[in-house]
């Protein structure tokens, strides 16, 4: 009952001064707004970076890089691979290898070849790949002269992850399923300015299923064939090839179950004298998602203690003004405590609808984000899920109750030292 | 008749001036007193020390035979808020507030009033100081005399037994003056002891007592 006295009370009086109080929300709103939004940013960035990007298959994948002086390369990672649960898959690689796109069954490719079917980059199978097929099937390690493709299929190596929405047309490659795609690849003479071709080979191979590539960050021109089938490419090359250096030997790699363990492992191969990578590195998005947190969150305090000070200069002098007031309150019998309440609802009052038009604001900035990625953020960005989450709410609540608590402390204390008589005759100096 | 508030020996003194000097007086139960004296005399800060609104330099004050300088301020409040009403020559209302709403203040804190109790005394109140068709008002749109009489039922929301008034028709016209010391005597009848400091000349037709300040001192009449 009294509570809803102090309410009614605290509106009454945040209405008599109507300016003062609109700044007042004015400013700890903004401040609020600007805390949450960056902190939403940052949190749904890092969760982005955190749950799709570091856990994307070639984030996870560590290629092991050997020398041919090197004794027992083999056996050592082995060891290393079955004493370590989180390694959970080991693999001799193949790196990618660029071929140019001879023919696709069923397409016209004679006239587009030289235009939008121009180079596709082969990798060699992985266990791991089977979880990302989403249509057809995939292949046994024994098969040949097979291959999965990319559901969104562009074959051209000059296409750019970007954060913008992609400006191609991708063929369906679930439409390729049981086609067969021919492509012819190189041997050069790397000695030459102009690295000319010694040799052309053709590989064919027909697509049996297709695979997602945006959960793992996979490039629209990657096509999975069996490692057989590369290593022959491969040697094929290698045989002809003129001018490469042959210090190193063959190349392995493990793929890690969890972003988590990878730092683990890559020390523990350190540690044995490996020389190991990631297959893929973080690019400037972690650079991006601090930034827009360290500056967005100096730029809330900067204004949140500006509004702080506003605050505590508006709700003194809102006090000064009510002096005969506070005497006369005080002669009826108004404790401390009860001006005390009084003051502190004036002020979570202020804090309780800046919070409120800066959740609202919030939501809207969120819609806004999501019609703009679903609209305009390439396939990749989609995968951000921009979402505040409970904790950031509750914590910017309570900011936004103990901001203006702590701006009306001056006000209280003067309400609470002066005697009534005081209060009472400074009241009758101000009328 | 009994004595609701005794002083003895009061003294305030502010640096070198002495605005009490070594003041006692008893205030009875349903006895109009009159303070007279110049501007500058002493007349509100006796009554200030007597209403608990401010602590004497020195001397003894008892409300209902208890010693009131010895309690806590908290304590204080609450005598202040059940026993005592306070009319002051500016009327203090909330300009914010209707008139019953600012009639209702003092029982917002008072346990004994019940939500749905206080919005009907507060009228019935306003009623009694000829205010029923002005209780929806703001203060602003109440006469000086109105607004004082709407002060006078604030003082008296939590049934107090003695009501102080500090030149309570120091801001009024003379009809106003009249009616406001109508009412106050009308409460003394009713039992409440009431305290008026003046130097309107016109209590003196209110007052079963009256007293003189003379620089801090009291001389009765």
């Amino acid at each position: 009952m009294k509570t809803n006295y102090y309410i009614s009370l605290a509106l009454t009086n945040l209405l008599r001064r109507k300016r003062a109080s609109i700044v007042n929300i004015l400013m700890i709103t903004i401040s609020l707004t600007i805390l949450l939004l960056t902190t939403t940013l940052n949190s749904s960035l890092s969760k982005y970076i955190d749950e799709y990007l570091y856990n994307s298959l070639d984030y996870r994948t560590l290629i092991i890089n050997t020398f041919k002086l090197q004794p027992n390369v083999k056996e050592t990672i082995v060891n290393i691979v079955n004493s370590d649960d989180n390694i959970v898959e080991f693999n001799e690689e193949l790196f990618g290898i660029v071929t140019e796109v001879n023919s696709i069954e069923t397409l016209n490719t004679e006239s587009d070849s030289k235009s939008n079917f121009k180079k596709l980059i082969l990798k060699s199978r992985k266990n791991q790949y089977e979880n990302i097929v989403v249509a057809g099937e995939f292949f046994d390690t024994t098969d040949v002269n097979v291959g999965i493709i990319p559901k969104k299929f562009y074959p051209d190596t000059t296409f750019q992850i970007d954060y913008s929405k992609e400006k191609v047309d991708f063929i369906d490659g679930e439409s390729l399923i049981g086609k067969t795609i021919t492509l012819k690849y190189f041997a050069r003479d790397y000695s030459s300015n102009e690295m000319s071709i010694i040799k052309e080979f053709s590989y064919s191979f027909k697509v049996v299923g297709v695979y997602d590539i945006v959960p793992n960050h996979f490039y629209p021109y990657n096509v999975i064939i069996p490692f057989n089938d590369l290593k022959e490419i491969y040697t094929n090359i290698e045989q002809h090839n003129i001018g490469l250096a042959e210090d190193f030997n063959i190349s392995y790699s493990v793929i890690v179950d969890n972003q988590k363990n990878v730092e683990n492992v890559i020390t523990k191969l350190n540690n044995k004298g490996f020389v190991v990578n990631r297959a893929a590195v973080l690019g400037p998005i972690g650079e991006i998602s601090k930034y827009i947190l360290y500056s967005g969150n100096i730029l809330g305090l900067i204004i949140l203690i500006t509004s702080l000070i506003n605050l505590t200069l508006t709700m003194i002098q809102s006090m000064k003004k009510r002096t005969g007031e506070i005497g006369l309150m005080k002669a009826i019998g108004y404790n401390n405590q009860n001006l005390t309440i009084i003051a502190s609802f004036e002020a979570v009052i202020i804090g309780i609808i800046s919070f409120i038009i800066s959740c609202i604001i919030l939501l809207g900035f969120i819609v806004f984000f999501r019609w703009g990625i679903a609209n305009y953020g390439s396939m990749y960005v989609q995968a951000i899920k921009v979402r505040t989450n409970l904790s950031l709410i509750l914590q910017t609540a309570i900011i936004s109750i103990i901001v203006p608590l702590l701006g009306s402390i001056y006000a209280m204390r003067y309400a609470i030292k002066i005697s009534p008589k005081v209060a009472l005759s400074k009241g009758r100096e101000n009328n | 008749m009994e004595a609701v508030i005794v002083a003895n020996n009061l003294v305030k003194q502010f640096k070198n001036v002495k605005a009490v000097n070594n003041i006692s007086i008893e205030i009875k139960k349903g006895c109009f007193y009159a303070i007279m004296g110049r501007s500058g005399s002493g007349k509100t800060t006796l009554l200030s020390l007597l209403g608990m609104l401010d602590n004497p330099t020195s001397g003894k004050l008892y409300v209902n035979g208890c010693d009131a300088l010895t309690l806590e301020d908290k304590d204080k409040s609450k005598i202040r808020m059940k026993e005592f009403g306070f009319v002051f020559q500016e009327f203090h209302l909330n300009p914010a507030l209707k008139a019953y709403e600012n009639v209702m203040i003092p029982m917002h804190i008072n346990p004994n009033y019940k939500n749905k109790n206080k919005q009907k005394k507060s009228i019935e109140l306003l009623e009694l100081f000829g205010l029923k068709e002005r209780y929806n008002h703001f203060p602003s749109q109440l006469s000086g005399g109105e607004q004082q009489r709407v002060a006078l039922a604030r003082a008296l929301a939590n049934d107090p037994m003695c009501v102080f008034a500090d030149e309570p028709t120091g801001n009024l016209d003379v009809e106003s003056e009249k009616i406001v010391f109508d009412y106050l005597k009308m409460l003394s009848k009713a039992g409440k002891s009431i305290v008026v400091v003046s130097h309107n000349e016109i209590v003196l037709n209110y007052a079963d007592e009256v007293f003189y300040m003379t620089e801090g001192n009291l001389k009765e009449k």
